[in-house]
């Protein structure tokens, strides 16, 4: 009876395969979600909204677009890239105060929340017109370390006013906060006309002009034109060694996300995963091989 | 029945393997070299169609399970009991200034001192903690108002809102006027689901120009919204409310501003943030002024299919199974 034994061998290895994938069923059905350490992020973004930010000179999507407004973009970005468990929070920057507007919350849970607050975020907030970047920077790093195991993203075109002196910084010392985080430089490398008013419709009516604002005092006279703003990535960046931060001349929002979403910045929390889909792939995997089309063995 | 989203939309395109089991597959073909011997076996056949149809199904089950099946997140309108309050949270410097809490009780030690803005928060973590059903807004304020929440239940989202008020120092000069015009506005194009109030807390008085409470003035009535002001006292010394003298001498700028709301024309009632009682008073008052019906909306977070799915996966593939060993005992 060698035929009959042979045909029940091979239905037996064919069948086998469905029985494999009944097993993984099973498995499936009743796994439970698995505790596993993945990374987290908690930011505190502060937004520069000195009257520099107003300066439209980077573009969305070919649409010109100012400092402010990309600046909120790329922060959306990040809020829409960080996975649950994640929080973040807003604080807003100008003359030489931080005002926090929300401490970080959870990403998934207040996302509604996080996202109309970012929207109301504008430079209508600004209650002063000055802008010492330094002491803003310093500021946003003691506001985290009283917040727990919060980074910062401080966004900024880096436009002092008044001018630094040649060599001087303007940030106290951080060295007795242990602070992680980035300085984001928004705005383009050609200097540009600062806003001064602009009419209901958002149309600028004036501009800065040289005579003024505050030029540099040690500059040679005609060298110093504080009246045009650009990215000044020299100063961001010094600020960044000075304060052991990471600097990020944004080029385009998307970079934000995936500069902020690194693992110096992160936090391992855990966070239960759903991994049935293991299982589940696997019992289609046998299910298909066992279904897949063959020739009949010849014998 | 809501719409089905998917998670991982891209694995639906895997849904055609399950056409696999019904393609005609020779490894199932029993050797026999001539089958017209054999009696025409109809049971056998609808066996073998069922069979197929069932691993064709529990294909397409485990596809759909992987793609991540969820109804969408779902918002139902209801109507409930409550307000919508827009809070004014002053965020100014002086709020930063600590004080001596002003009530004293036995058992209190003399040397309590709080920031206004501690004592603010406090007094408002205790409201939104009483009230919760409520739908709150929140704005900042100095110079400029700051909207940092608009009218929601998010609670813990608020909270977070208060929490950050209390980071650092708060610029020096406060626009009152302007905070009140803003936080009246907002309800401007709201539609009016239910009974509205400001709540504005702050440790001083403003002057308004006469432009100013004109507008507020109007505000108000048009968008029947009352106002509750919460007052922090700077210290002992500061104005009692309740003994307010018309001797222009005495008048500081809270009287002045405590006389303006007075003849707004719209509900109006100032409460002390220090003063539990005064406090508890301010709750009871909003409720049983601001006890109109409420529309609101709940979320009803997406369900999650998978599961479902799976299970039916599992139930067919046991049939499945079930169905082989059959055949293979029926080959005896």
């Amino acid at each position: 009876m060698s035929t009959r034994n042979n045909i029940v061998e091979r239905l037996l290895d064919k069948n086998n395969l469905i029985v494999l994938a009944l097993v993984s069923l099973i498995v499936c059905v009743f796994m439970q979600p698995r505790v596993m350490n993945r990374p987290t992020y908690k930011f505190q973004v502060t937004f520069d909204i000195s009257q520099s930010m107003k300066v439209r000179d980077l573009l969305i999507d070919g649409t010109e677009a100012s400092r402010l407004t990309v600046a909120k973009q790329a922060a959306r970005g990040l809020l829409q890239s960080l996975p649950c468990g994640s929080s973040i929070g807003w604080s807003v920057f100008t003359g030489r105060r931080v005002v926090a507007l929300v401490t970080p919350a959870e990403v998934c849970e207040h996302y509604a929340g996080l996202l109309s607050s970012l929207g109301f975020i504008d430079s209508g907030m600004r209650w002063a017109n000055a802008s010492g970047i330094g002491k803003g920077l310093h500021q946003s790093i003691r506001a985290a370390d009283a917040l727990d195991e919060t980074q910062i993203v401080f966004i900024t075109d880096g436009q002092e006013a008044p001018p630094q002196r040649t060599g001087h910084r303007g940030m106290p010392s951080t060295d007795k906060y242990k602070i992680n985080g980035l300085i984001v430089g928004v705005g383009g490398e050609t200097p540009v006309r600062i806003p001064k008013t602009v009419d209901q419709a958002g149309r600028v009516t004036a501009y800065w002009q040289a005579d003024e604002v505050v030029q540099k005092p040690d500059a040679a006279f005609g060298q110093s034109h504080e009246e045009l703003s650009s990215r000044q990535d020299v100063h961001l960046r010094k600020l960044a060694r000075l304060a052991e931060l990471n600097y990020l001349p944004l080029e385009s929002p998307d970079q934000l996300p995936e500069a902020a979403m690194v693992k110096a910045l992160g936090l391992d929390k855990p966070v239960p995963v759903d991994l049935r889909w293991i299982p589940a792939s696997l019992a289609l995997l046998f299910i298909c091989c066992r279904f897949l089309p063959r020739r009949a063995r010849q014998w | 029945m809501p719409g089905i989203e998917f998670q991982q939309p891209l694995l639906l395109l895997l849904l055609p393997l399950a056409l696999l089991p019904l393609l005609p597959n020779r490894a199932d073909a029993l050797p026999f070299p001539w089958i017209e011997w054999l009696p025409a076996d109809i049971t056998g056949q609808r066996l073998h169609r069922l069979w197929q149809w069932l691993a064709a199904l529990t294909i397409a089950l485990l596809v759909a399970a992987l793609a991540g099946p969820m109804s969408p997140e779902n918002v139902i309108e209801r109507i409930g009991r409550g307000a919508e309050i827009s809070i004014l949270l002053d965020r100014s410097a002086s709020m930063d200034s600590e004080i001596r809490r002003a009530i004293q009780k036995d058992y209190q030690l003399t040397e309590v001192t709080q920031t206004k803005n501690g004592i603010a928060r406090e007094a408002l973590t205790w409201l939104l903690a009483q009230r919760p059903e409520n739908r709150y807004a929140l704005t900042l304020f100095n110079v400029v108002p700051m909207r940092i929440a608009e009218f929601t239940d998010d609670s813990a989202f608020l909270q977070a809102g208060l929490d950050a008020s209390g980071i650092g120092r708060g610029p020096k000069e406060t626009n009152m006027g302007r905070a009140l015009l803003s936080a009246i506005n907002a309800f401007n194009q709201r539609p009016y689901t239910g009974s509205r109030a400001v709540l504005l807390v702050s440790d001083g008085g403003a002057k308004l120009d006469e432009k100013t409470r004109q507008q507020i003035q109007e505000g108000m009535q048009r968008n029947k919204i009352s106002l509750y002001f919460i007052y922090v006292q700077s210290g002992i010394n500061t104005p009692d409310f309740e003994l307010v003298g018309t001797d222009a001498k005495t008048r500081s700028e809270e009287i002045e501003l405590h006389l303006f709301f007075q003849k707004i024309g719209v509900k109006y009632q100032v409460f002390q943030a220090d003063d539990l009682a005064s406090m508890s008073d301010a709750v009871a008052i909003i409720d049983g002024q601001e006890n109109l019906p409420l529309t609101y909306f709940e979320r009803i977070p997406g369900v999650d299919y998978s599961r479902f799915l799976l299970i039916c996966a599992l139930l067919s593939c046991a049939a499945l199974t079930l169905m082989a060993v059959l055949r293979l005992e029926s080959l005896k």
